[in-house]
């Protein structure tokens, strides 16, 4: 494993240098403690520590390629019998990855591979092979900076639009960790939310994703003499959602867009378009004119509206009470970059290619296999392929981890 | 102010618990003492499992709230799982059909004594805490239960009385089967006397029920499935894992003749790697009320064959193309017959 020498002398110094106080996590003496080392990938598990100091001492001495910590508070974290264990809760987590996002830039720098049948292609990685329907995807992506936009977008959609409106959860309780890679990491570690069971975190992930969603349990009725009566775009949760959403979709969509939805029926929105926005933001809220249109309609438009508002986050993750997690301010494996932990406000000048460099001096000479355009910090190659060249020492560790390139010299 | 006639009428809160407590017997001082009080409490059981509900006599709350306990026990100590289920079953609609028209502040007590729940009033809305909301919710599968069909704000949940009448009489047999699980009821054993009593009572109501309600909650009989179900039932209930085909097998089939999700979750209680949420989660995407919300149909024979799980084939086997056509025959004939 030569071309880990350099990587390992690196993470190791960065672990020497790290204060107990970045490795702050609350609770840490009842969460179960992991680490894949350099030496194999196998990941060894069951950890605990009693405090900061010792953590720090274990990770010195055993410097980890990945570092996680379990979501789950445990009564004897380190037991590896779950009924032993004791499950006592769990912080209620999300995660953003632009894996799970299809932007449009994954064609220019997104390969993937059918590892049943060989069949490759580019852009966003499918479910299934499109060749012989396996689910034995596997991607080769890359960080990308247009990604990790969309991705702090959807936090922010997350936290704004459903956690704190609908969920009531106080900024002070979100912690936000970027990844070390594609995604974002958020924290929420309100007591409240600790006891929930899977299901009851899987109605969370249905939620913020849309899943189930029926319109017409949304204040939807027929008023006796035939009008309708909807919901009121200042009501609170999905009820004024729904009013809002559609709301903007009939203020934006043009007649061709509308008629696919609806058909013949969109032509009395939008001869009428203004009026009927006007009665919905109206007080109180009218939908009266929409009675030609039928609630049938509505329905069909609102499913079409929401799209944009639904977030798009990895419900496993979620659901999972049990799940293992990248430690705040430890590196990622894949990438050398810093798993960095930022509070709400912090966020909006995050930049996930500059603040999480750690290796921030000197070059290294690297051959580089293949590779697209990436950027790391300021400096930005690609596409190269099978070149030797010269680095920044972050870049080159990045490409180094990747498994794409080779240390020289 | 929960009253001793409160407690009567619902004696699962902590507070009738505590009154019990308070008197320090134990199962066996009902053997030869207070029958009446076991007469009560075997007239519960068999109102539950008559599926009828029961009557609170409040001019004696003493004896209602001892005799739920004693009923409990019985059914504990029957240690028959259909029973308790059943027990729980009527339980959840005799509180629901009492709080419906429970006074409002009643029932935030009532809430609050039995299981922490901090509901509130707005207008005629009940407002409580979403994790709590969410800690029985899940287990209504009709779509106005999901928390994305309710109306959710600043971390509390708007519901209608019915609807909290709904949720507190579901807390309510959620905690009965709960209990069930504990080792110490597990332990439990009923003095001989009140066993015997506990059984005359269930063996004379048993007969009657296959007949009045075998839609509700059926057991397939054993003869009616086809030897490859019935074998992976078998390797289910004898503690193995079996594999994943097999596992879609034996739960699209059960799911077809008409069996409920939890009714089917049961069958994999003693496999090896039993997970319930897990399993109750593929359950429900099998029945189609998650995921790609297409309830699925078990595989054919011919499918089954090559995976290994058609074992023993009989006669029947070779003139049908489809385990659930086996089952449609047999139930047939059952009927021809009677
Ligand atoms: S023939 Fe069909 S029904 Fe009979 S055992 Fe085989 S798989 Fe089952
Ligand atoms: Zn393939
Ligand atoms: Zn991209």
């Amino acid at each position: 494993m030569k071309k880990y020498d350099l990587v390992l002398q690196e993470f190791k110094k960065y672990y020497k240098h790290l204060s107990e106080e970045e490795l702050f996590i609350k609770d840490l003496n009842k969460r179960e403690i992991a680490i894949v080392p350099f030496e194999n990938d196998i990941m060894i598990r069951h950890m605990s520590f009693n405090d900061l100091k010792s953590l720090k001492e274990y990770i010195e001495k055993n410097t980890p390629l990945h570092l996680y910590y379990s979501s789950a508070y445990y009564k004897e974290p380190h037991a590896t019998d779950m009924n032993v264990k004791g499950w006592e809760g769990a912080d209620l987590i999300f995660d953003v990855d632009a894996d799970h996002i299809p932007t449009n830039c994954k064609v220019d720098h997104d390969k993937w591979i059918c590892r049943n049948c060989n069949f490759q292609g580019i852009g966003h990685a499918p479910e299934n092979c499109p060749n012989c329907g396996e689910k034995k995807i596997e991607s080769i992506s890359w960080i990308c900076e247009n990604c990790l936009n969309i991705a702090k977008e959807e936090v922010f959609k997350l936290i704004d639009e459903y956690l704190i409106p609908d969920f009531g959860v106080k900024i002070g309780e979100i912690e936000i960790c970027f990844s070390g890679h594609r995604g974002y990491h958020i924290h929420v570690l309100s007591e409240n939310f600790k006891k929930l069971s899977s299901d009851g975190r899987r109605e969370i992930v249905d939620y913020v994703k849309g899943i189930g969603l029926e319109p017409r349990l949304h204040g939807f009725k027929i008023g006796s003499n035939g009008s309708i009566i909807g919901p009121d775009p200042k009501d609170p949760g999905w009820k004024g959602r729904i009013a809002r959403v559609f709301y903007e979709y009939i203020n934006k969509c043009t007649l061709e867009e509308l008629e696919k939805v609806i058909g013949k029926k969109a032509e009395i929105i939008i001869k009428n378009r203004e009026k009927i926005l006007e009665d919905i933001m109206s007080n109180p809220s009218s939908w009266t004119r929409l009675k030609k249109v039928g609630i049938g309609n509505i329905v069909k438009i609102i499913n079409i509206a929401i799209r944009d508002i639904l977030c798009n986050i990895d419900e496993r993750v979620t659901i999972d009470i049990k799940r293992l997690i990248r430690y705040p301010n430890s590196l990622h494996g894949k990438t050398g970059l810093k798993v960095c932990r930022l509070s709400y406000n912090d966020l909006e000048k995050f930049d996930p290619l500059k603040d999480s460099i750690v290796f921030r001096s000197g070059e290294i000479k690297i051959y580089v296999k293949e590779i697209p355009k990436i950027r790391i910090g300021d400096y930005e190659i690609g596409p190269i392929k099978d070149k030797e060249i010269e680095v920044p020492k972050s870049l080159g560790i990045y490409l180094l981890c990747k498994g794409v390139a080779e240390l020289l010299s | 102010m929960l009253t001793k006639e409160d407690l009567a009428k619902y004696p699962f809160l902590k507070k009738a618990s505590e009154y019990i407590e308070s008197l320090n017997l134990s199962i066996d001082d009902f053997t030869d003492k207070y029958d009446d009080i076991v007469e009560r409490a075997l007239e519960r059981v068999k109102f539950a499992i008559d599926g009828k509900l029961i009557k609170v006599d409040l001019y004696d709350p003493e004896k209602e709230i001892l005799s739920y306990a004693v009923a409990l026990a019985l059914i504990y100590g029957l240690k028959d799982a259909w029973l308790i289920r059943r027990f729980a079953n009527n339980e959840q609609k005799l509180y629901y059909e009492m709080l419906i028209t429970e006074d409002n502040y009643k029932i935030i007590e009532i809430a609050k004594d039995g299981f922490n729940w901090d509901l509130e009033l707005i207008e005629d809305n009940f407002i409580i805490p979403v994790e709590q909301f969410l800690e029985i919710a899940p287990r209504f599968q009709a779509r106005e239960w999901k928390l994305i069909n309710s109306l959710l704000d600043k971390g509390k949940v708007y519901l209608k009385k019915v609807k909290i009448a709904r949720l507190i009489s579901e807390a309510v047999k959620n905690k009965i089967i709960k209990k069930s699980e504990e080792e110490e009821i597990k332990r439990l054993k009923l003095p001989e006397k009140l066993l015997y009593k506990a059984e005359v009572v269930k063996s004379k109501i048993e007969r009657k029920e296959i007949k009045e309600e075998y839609k509700e909650i059926y057991t397939p009989i054993k003869e009616d499935l086809p030897p490859c179900i019935s074998y992976l039932i078998k390797e289910m209930k004898s503690g193995k894992a079996i594999t994943h085909m097999a596992r879609f097998t034996v739960t699209s089939f059960l799911l077809n003749i008409g069996m409920s999700v939890e009714e089917v979750l049961e069958y994999f209680r003693n496999v090896a790697d039993f997970n319930e949420n897990k399993t109750r989660y593929q359950i429900q995407h099998i029945a189609g009320m998650i995921g790609s919300k297409i309830r699925y149909l078990p595989p054919k024979c011919e499918v089954l064959k090559s995976f290994g799980i058609c074992v023993e084939p009989n006669e029947l086997c070779k003139k049908i193309k489809h385990p659930l056509q086996y089952y449609k025959i047999m139930r047939k004939k059952k009927n021809e017959k009677i």
